[in-house]
């Protein structure tokens, strides 16, 4: 049911876009990875020990099926013991990610072959405790990747493509996302978190 | 535009309430808004006790952007901030669900819940993008 109303409420969405002129088409960009190269899901190495948890909401994301071929990606240990990604293919060729603070199917990665979302460490209300904690997937051609805090670059442990960081202390905040690739080149995503105060 | 956008917005939510009107879960389209160069529209302030779990935005192949969701809690403290770059992804973040540290659903209810979208742009013709929250009532 749930499903059907999320399907719903995105063709009502569709037509409104649609009313106003914006686009609606699905069209490639040049240098966005496709999803097939997201190669932990066809791994048989990654541990199928998915949480309950995220096999729910993979289900609800991907369907019933599909979810239960889901992958566990990370699990964290040290400041992020506490995390975990989990992630399956869809139905239409893409992937579906579930974990902690993220959720989101896609098609395809971005040209900078990160996906991500930034959140604090808290499910609960902002505190002066709570810390910048960013989590996502990156694409196999990224190799590595560095939180870059003013002049600091803080390595992001990757683990089967997808990862969790979380701030050292409270109020240390990521400028960008810096992607190492395969070939060498580097991609600086900047960071924008409304959860960062405004000087 | 922006009455076309109110009336599309009332013909929005009266299709979703019909289409479900016989079950107990009830999906509000709350108003949209849009966001144009590098400006972002944030809302709604207001809603009502209920309980918001994803936030959709329009389609737009030009946008490059941000998606943001929160959670206002009737002590009058707030979640975090949950936001999801995009950029030549097209639905990766639609619906954007905020989730909590297990990967759940993050929902406070009843509780307010505020989106907000970031348009980065880029030229005179582009970065007017749409965007809408939801709600659901009545989720088990």
């Amino acid at each position: 049911m749930k499903k059907i109303i999320a399907g719903i409420a995105a063709l009502v969405v569709a037509g409104v876009g649609a009313g106003i002129g914006i686009a609606q088409t699905q069209s490639s960009s040049a240098g966005a990875s496709s999803a097939s190269s997201f190669s932990a899901l066809s791994s048989s190495g990654v541990s199928g020990n998915v949480s309950s948890v995220q096999q729910s909401m993979l289900s609800d994301l991907a369907g019933p099926a599909q979810a239960a071929q889901a992958k566990q990606l990370f699990v964290g240990s040290g400041n992020t013991k506490d995390y975990s990604i989990s992630a399956t293919k869809d139905s239409s060729g893409g992937f579906c990610v579930d974990g902690s603070y993220i959720a989101a199917c896609l098609d395809q990665f971005p040209k900078s072959g990160v996906v991500y979302r930034t959140a604090m460490n808290t499910d609960g209300a902002v505190t002066s405790t709570s810390k910048q904690l960013i989590s996502g997937v990156v694409s196999d051609q990224v190799t590595s990747l560095s939180a870059q805090i003013g002049s600091q670059l803080v390595p992001i442990t990757i683990q089967n493509g997808a990862f969790v960081y979380v701030a050292s202390a409270p109020g240390v905040w990521v400028d960008q996302l810096v992607a190492t690739n395969a070939d060498g080149s580097t991609a600086n995503i900047a960071i924008s978190d409304p959860n960062r105060p405004t000087s | 535009m922006g009455l076309a956008l109110a009336v599309l917005s009332v013909i929005a939510l009266t299709a979703v309430a019909s289409a479900i009107a016989s079950t107990s879960v009830y999906t509000y389209l709350g108003p949209a808004g849009t966001a144009w160069n590098q400006t972002i529209y944030q809302g709604p302030d207001t809603f009502g006790a209920r309980y918001y779990n994803r936030v959709y935005m329009a389609l737009d192949p030009l946008a490059v952007g941000e998606m943001c969701l929160r959670y206002h809690r009737s002590d009058l403290s707030y979640t975090a901030w949950q936001c999801q770059a995009f950029a030549d992804i097209y639905d990766g973040t639609n619906p954007f669900y905020a989730t909590n540290s297990s990967g759940g659903r993050l929902t406070q209810d009843p509780a307010k819940a505020q989106c907000k979208f970031y348009d980065e742009g880029g030229g005179s013709n582009e970065g007017a993008s749409n965007v809408t929250c939801q709600t659901t009532v009545g989720l088990p």
